[in-house]
This record gives C-alpha cells, structure tokens and sequence, in this order.
C-alpha cells in the first residue's frame, strides 16, 4: 500500500507541472494583459510607465524564464505576490482554502446523505411509487441550476415567511452553532445538486449488484435483508459510486463559486474571480495549482477506497 | 494683496450656496456597484448601488468641528440632547477594496473605510459639490497663482494604537503624506498623477502651515487635496508595515479594528478623535460600525429587508420588492456618477479618423440617430437622467443644462446628413465589457436605434480584461462604455479629451488648448465658461454620444440618524450618525 501511495504521488508530479505549465501559458496568451489594467486605472500613464511596469513585475523576461522561476518558487512554498494587493498569495489562500475545502466538504457530504438511501430505496422497489419519486427528485436535481434555487432561497423565504437563511459568514471562533448553521443551507444547495448523479448510479448499480448470484444465495441463507442490502449489496455498488463522488469534488468547487457569492462566503472562488478579471497572474496560478492538487489527493483517495471496499483489489 | 478672502474655492462655494437647493435635497448617488469598477475607466453600475451605504429624506443642514463650510447632513439636528450615543451600525458594501493603502487602490470601496479612519486636508461635501476643511483651519493663503499655504488644526491626535500611539499630527506628517501619494511609480502609486507635474515642492515651516509651490497655476488643485485618495496617511505605520493595504491608521473618528476578507471591516470609536460637534460634544456618536461585503444584489436587498443592515444602497432591480417589504425605511433615489457613453473611433496625431468616419457629417448622424431616453424607459423603467456633455448633472457648476441642439436625438436629420454625406456605408463591430445582461440590452438598443437611419453594429461582447485591453488600445469602431464621473472638470475633460488623455483618445488641438487652458485658470468664471465652452465643442465635434446616469437606491432603518451617504462611496463619512434605538 505504502508502495502505491509513493508511486500515484510521484505520478502526480507530472500532472500538476502539467497543470501549472497549462496555467502559466493560457493565462498569458488569452486577450487581457496585466500591465494594460493597472495602467488603465491611471488617466496619465505613458509607455514608459508600462516598461516600468513590466520590469517591476518581471513581466518583461521570456515567459519560459519566468515559468522557471515561478515553479523554483513554488517548490519552496513562495506562490508570488498579487501586484494587485502586493501581498504574498499564499496568505491569501490561507484564510480562504479552509472555507472552501470546509464548504466543499459539507456539500459532498449531505450530497450522499440524500443520495445513497435514495438510491438504495429506489432500486429495492424498482418501478413503485417511490422508485418514480426518487427518480424524479434526482432528475430535479439534476436539471435546476444550483445559483437559481440559492435565489429562491435567499428572496422568497424571507417574502412569504419573513425568514431568511443566515447570509453573513460567521467564522467558527465566533460561534460554532451559528457557523454551522451558517453553512448547511449553501451546503444543501450544493448537495442537492451532486445528489442527482449519486443516487441515479447509486441505484443504478444496486439493481444490478441485487440481480447477481451471490445477492440470490445471501437471500436463500435467510439473511436479513439490513444484512443482504448493506454488507454484500451496497458494498459491491460502491465502487463506482465512490469514482464519480471523487470526480464530483472538482464539480463542487466549480460549484461553490457563485454559492460563495450569493452567501459571502470567503472562499477561494470568490478570490479565483476576481483574480481572473484582473489578470492576477500568480493569484490564478497560485489558485489553480491547489485546487489541482486538492483534485490529485481527493482522487489518490479514492483509489486507496477502493481497496478498503473490496479487498480483492490489490495495489501490486 | 493676498488672495486668501477672495479665492477660487471660496468664491465658488459662495455661489452654490445658492444654487444647490435642488441637489441638496435629491442628493447624489453613491454607485460603486461593480466589484469591478475601475476609477474612471468603465466598470458597470448596472446591478446597482450595490455599492454600501444610504441616505435618508430630509434635506440638509447643521454640521460640525472646526470646518470653514457646514457639513450637509441628512436629517435636522434640532438640539444637542435629541442625540443618542452608542451601539453599532450595520452597513455593506458590494466588494472589497484591494487595498485599504488609499495611495494605491482605486476602487471606492477603499474610501468607504479610510475616509472614516483617516483625515485630509480638506474633504469634499457628501455630496461631493462642495470643497470643506478638514484637517486645515481654513481654506488656502494664495499669496500668489502658485503658492497655496494652509494652516492645520493643532491638538489633532493620531489614533492611539501602535505603531503610532496617539502623537500629535504635524505639518511634516502633512507634507510627507502627500509626498509619499506624488511617489511616481506606475501601478502602485495610482494617484501620483493629482500633483506630479503641479506640485513643484512642499514646505512646512512650522508645525502647523503646508506650504505647496505649485510649477505652474492649477485649477483642480483644491479639488485633489480634497480628494479622499489624498487623505493623510501616517508615516510610522507605513515604516512598519511596509504600505498600508491591511492597515489603517489616521486621526480619524474610527479605528479599524479588522478586515476579514470578502466578509467585512469592524471600526470602533476613537475615544480621543479631535472634532468635536456643534454643540462641543464627542465625536462619534455610535461606538462602532461594520460594513459587510455583500456582492450579489440579491442578497444584499434580503440583509436589509431581514433587518440585518441597517442601511443599503441598491440597483433598479431591487427596489420594488425592498420598497414593498421595508415601507418603514427612509427612502431617497439618488444618480449614479456611472455613465454610459457610445464611443466611435478615437483618434490620435498617427491615427486620424478613417472614412467614413472622417466626414463630420457621419459622427453628428450616429449621433442624432441615438436617443438616450429609450435606454432609461426600456431598460431601467426610466430609473435615470439624461447626460448632455462630458461632466455629469451632478455637478452642476460644471455640467452642461442641455445637449447642444446638433447633438440632440433627430432621427431625420440623421438620415439627412449621411444622405448629405453621400450614403456611405457605415458599420463595424460594437465592444463592450460583458459583465451584466443589461449591458446585453443596451447594446441591443444601440443597434436597433442605429439600424433605423442606416447604421449597422455588429455587436461584440467581450470578457472584461480583454475589453479592457482593446479599449486602451483604442482600437475600436464603437465602444459602449461606462466610466465614472469625478467631482473636477479636469479629471473629467484631460484624461478622456486632453492632449495626454488615456481613457479616451481623441485629436482636436483646439479642443485640446481649451482644456489646457481651464486647467490653469483661477478665476471661477472665466473657467467656468472655459469648462462649458469646451463640453460644447466636444460634443460637436461627435466623437461619442453622451448618454445617460441610472439612479441607485438608498434605504435606511428609521432608527439611523443624520447620514447622508456619498457618491460612489467616494466620500463615505459617518462621523455624525446617530442610531435612535
């Protein structure tokens, strides 16, 4: 095990160079230069200003020279500066990171909360009533965009009932229970939306782990069907269930960019959009790699679940 | 004879004493909307004042402290013992600074914290028509047209908080201050431009006169001193922290507590802040305030109708559901300094305009063929004013009263003058920053008005940055854009029509010399007719049509007192609030 782990990781490596070359590139060759909006925010600059400019950025060397220097950097922890708030970009991702991940987090969480007995309950009374009811929630889900029910939730509540969610983010230090409950309705959002394909597969692969011989031979043992559903039904389900929740991680940080706008929350997405408009370079960079690397862990995770829910499987 | 009893700004208050009766009691707007709202190069408003604050409904009076010009204030201070002291004020806005280092960033939202910790020289009105006294005693000594001496108050305390520990101001924090904000480096020192070039040298021969030798007659000189990005920032803390973007540290009546980012600033009062009120009494009155980053309009009109803020500025698209569920809130429509313009080809010495363009005839149609009202009926339920010129209504000493009759909507005459100008076949693409779905049917209008005289837009959206590149690239047939208004003419006129402009580009040298020319003149009126006859031939020389200012919307709890909340947030002081429960 110890063996695999060491490999997947050093197999990471190339993907995040990947990544972080992919991100230095694009960001470089896409319209909209750094040099030109800060320089549009002063009536007066000449192009003097904007070699100067250049110059103090390092903007003016090779780009590959530059993507040299920012990876060397980055090794060392040292993600640069945004010109922007001349601060370093790894404080910024500090506050922010933890939000997201906690965020993120929550909204998986509750997503297989309603997915997975959903999707159990579904496929054990295939075409009943409730099998339709599930399955018409998970197409629900699925089809209405997340940004519009934050809307409903954030305008109609508070018009009909004079209620509305908590929407000022309150740090843990300040109140654990108000944090919480703080994040559970943007939470909710995001997991409702992620709940849809969870429990479509779910169910999916429940039918047909329950068609198979082994499932027909625990029920003629007369095993209870807790026993039949749980150990040897959905244990077997899982696999492929566990892939697309480890995929669904880089959905929900897409996810969780317009939720932390409609919710102020401080995330990185939040940051990551503004960073983008004002073609913040190494706050892009910065946050691209961490979400890449976040995505790597999430995955190498995931196939390390592999095994503890099959044990068949071997890392050799 | 010195010129101290009889100078500019003196004399130029003294008329709008009397005529801003209208203003005073409509207000102006504090827009700020866009997250995203560059200073005076185009960020959008659509969404609305989103940008923090409020103003309440009655007119104006009283004031407070050693200032020369009373302070407008929002509602009457009947009496000294109608005030309440104490509690906190809720607020928002809708996006962070970058910086709270006023000397760097441009975005309102700085102002909105730092006019409230930091003091200047002299400051604007709320409603950002008047220039008043801040930190000086009184307006300028102009012994001659190059020498502006002013006098500090004594007894102006730094906050007494570390690195500084409350020491008393002195005329060399003033002159080091302003030296610091004149550092000529690009992409920090953003509003160096104020007195590089103007400014030739700062004295201050004793602890209380400021002492600046200007290189040459400045008319917007009193109006940049007054600027909140000129306010006096303190040389310790920038010594120890290195700049001031996490760090605010003035003598203002509030001390910033902490900035949490995307989620809100805390300020408390300073117990020992100099100013006093009208009645000799403490400043401030409340013991704290904060304002939350409240980005998405919706949620924003939410907070206030929970009563979780106790004041909000917002867009058209709130209003009515916030009016309907909040009828208890003082309630007052105020006009964004955001304007929208639709730019034809700029133009410089290397470039000139290119046919068809080049035959005046096409300009002054496109620009009949436009009518700025329909934008305001059709996409803002008429939720706005008409602009005239390069200087927004607002500004009333400035502005022009009404659109030169050549630039005027007249949809005949436009096809008049292109069959006039032989028929030529007028069309290009239409960028614009495709931040919002209104801006989507703006262009929209563009095109449609213009299809029906026979010009045709191929409309372009773009991503912002990329916009921004190509606009000051000023490489563009059309362009519909949004910049912002400021309180000077000069900002206004140089950085868009000027000789050295940048916002805009376009090649008039005599347009040119008259811009110059009121730039340097003193006299109130002579500049003042400089300044319109200018915007006139501006205007008729067509470069863009000027279009139109939406309105933002204030809203404040009953229980808030006396705040008038200021444009853009340019001017955000609520030094004189009071909270009834």
């Amino acid at each position: 095990m110890t063996q695999y782990i060491i490999r997947r990781s050093l197999m990471a490596v190339p993907t995040i160079l990947l990544v972080m070359f992919a991100t230095f590139m694009l960001l470089r060759m896409v319209p909209g230069n750094l040099v030109e909006i800060m320089l549009a925010e002063n009536p007066y600059a000449t192009e003097q200003d904007r070699i100067d400019l250049e110059q103090q950025l390092g903007l003016d060397e090779p780009v590959p020279l530059q993507f040299v220097k920012w990876v060397g950097n980055a090794l060392k922890g040292d993600l640069g500066e945004s010109p922007w708030t001349t601060r370093p970009v790894t404080e910024e991702l500090k506050g922010r990171l933890p939000v997201t991940l906690e965020f993120g987090f929550l909204g998986i969480l509750i997503g297989l909360v309603i997915a997975l007995p959903i999707g159990v309950w579904s496929a054990m009374r295939q075409d009943t009533m409730s099998d339709y009811v599930g399955r018409s929630f998970a197409i629900l889900a699925l089809s209405v965009p997340t940004f519009f029910l934050a809307l409903l939730l954030v305008i109609f509540p508070q018009m009909w009932f004079g209620w509305a969610p908590p929407l000022l983010y309150v740090p843990w230090a300040d109140g654990p229970v108000q944090h919480v409950w703080y994040f559970f309705w943007p939470a909710l959002l995001l997991g409702l939306n992620l709940a849809g394909g969870v429990m479509r597969l779910t169910r999916t692969m429940m039918l047909e782990v329950l068609r198979q011989d082994y499932i027909r031979t625990a029920w003629s043992k007369g095993m209870r069907e807790r026993v039949v559903i749980m150990r040897h039904g959905l244990r077997n389900a899982m696999i492929p269930v566990i892939t697309v929740i480890g995929l669904q991680v880089s959905v929900a940080i897409g996810g969780t960019i317009i939720l932390e706008t409609i919710f102020n929350m401080p995330g990185v997405g939040r940051y990551f959009v503004s960073a983008v408009f004002q073609r913040d370079y190494p706050s892009v960079q910065g946050v691209v790699l961490v979400l890449a690397i976040v995505v790597i862990f999430v995955n190498l995770l995931v196939d390390i679940l592999y095994g503890v829910i099959d044990p068949r499987i071997r890392y050799s | 004879m010195t010129r101290t009893e009889t100078n500019y700004w003196q004399r130029l208050n003294e008329r709008k004493t009397s005529r801003r009766t209208v203003l005073r009691g409509a207000g102006v707007a504090g827009a700020g909307g866009a997250g995203w709202a560059l200073v005076g190069c185009g960020g959008d408003d659509d969404d609305g004042g989103n940008g923090g604050g409020s103003a309440t409904n009655t007119p104006a009076n009283g004031g407070s402290g050693p200032t020369a010009t009373p302070e407008p204030q929002a509602t009457p201070t009947p009496a000294g013992d109608t005030i309440k002291r104490g509690g906190h004020f809720n607020m928002a806005m809708g996006g962070s600074p970058r910086s709270l280092d006023v000397h760097f960033d441009t975005f309102p939202y700085n102002t909105a914290v730092v006019t409230n910790t930091n003091n200047g020289i002299l400051q604007f009105s709320p409603d950002l028509t008047e220039i008043q006294t801040d930190l000086a005693t009184g307006m300028p000594e102009q012994p001659d047209d190059l020498t502006f001496t002013f006098k500090i108050n004594q007894g102006v305390m730094w906050q007494d908080i570390a690195p500084v520990n409350g020491r008393e101001l002195t005329a060399e924090d003033v002159k080091w201050s302003i030296e610091r904000q004149m550092t000529d480096e690009a992409g920090k020192f953003q509003h160096a431009y104020f007195f590089l070039g103007a400014v030739d040298s700062i004295d201050a021969p004793d602890n209380e006169t400021v002492v600046f030798n200007m290189s040459k007659p400045f008319a917007p000189f009193l109006s940049y001193v007054a600027s909140p990005w000129s306010m006096i920032v303190n040389r310790e803390a920038v010594e120890e922290y290195g700049d001031l973007t996490e760090h605010a540290v003035g003598t203002g009546p509030f001390i910033f507590k902490e900035w949490q980012k995307d989620v809100k600033f805390e300020l408390e009062a300073n117990p020992n802040y100099w100013k006093k009120d009208q009645f000799g009494g403490a400043l401030p009155y409340i013991d704290s305030f904060t304002i939350n980053i409240v980005t998405d309009p919706d949620t924003y009109g939410t907070l206030f109708i929970d009563k979780q803020l106790d004041a909000a500025l917002l867009g058209e698209s709130q209003l009515s559901r916030v009016q309907e569920a909040r009828s208890d809130a003082f309630y007052r429509s105020q006009p964004s300094q955001f304007w929208r313009q639709f730019r034809m080809q700029p133009t410089t010495p290397d470039a000139p305009y290119v046919a068809p363009f080049d035959d005046i005839r096409v300009r002054q149609a496109v620009v009949q063929g436009i009518d700025p009202q329909e934008y305001l009926d059709l996409v803002y339920n008429g939720d706005g004013i008409v602009t005239h010129g390069p200087i927004l209504p607002v500004y009333e000493n400035w502005a022009l009263k009404e659109t030169p009759e050549g630039a005027r909507y007249d949809p005949a005459a436009a096809i008049a003058l292109l069959e006039a100008a032989g028929n030529p076949t007028v069309s290009g693409p239409m960028i614009w920053a495709a931040t919002t779905p209104t801006l989507e049917q703006v262009a929209q209008i563009h095109q449609a008005q213009l299809a029906a005289i026979g010009v045709t837009l191929e409309l372009q959206p773009m991503e912002l940055a990329a916009y921004y590149n190509q606009t000051y690239a000023y490489e563009y047939t059309f362009s519909s854009h949004t910049p912002l208004n400021n309180p000077d003419p000069d900002e206004n006129l140089s950085s868009y029509f000027g000789r050295n402009s940048t916002f805009f580009k376009h090649h008039n040298e005599d347009i040119w010399a008259k811009i110059d020319a009121q730039a340097t003149e003193l006299d109130f009126e002579r500049r003042q007719q400089l300044v319109e006859e200018v915007q006139i031939d501006i205007v008729n020389d067509f470069p863009m049509k000027f279009l139109y200012t939406t309105n933002n919307h204030g809203f404040t709890d009953p229980k808030v007192q006396n705040w008038f909340y200021s444009a853009d947030l340019y001017n955000g002081r609520i030094h004189n609030i009071w909270l009834d429960a």
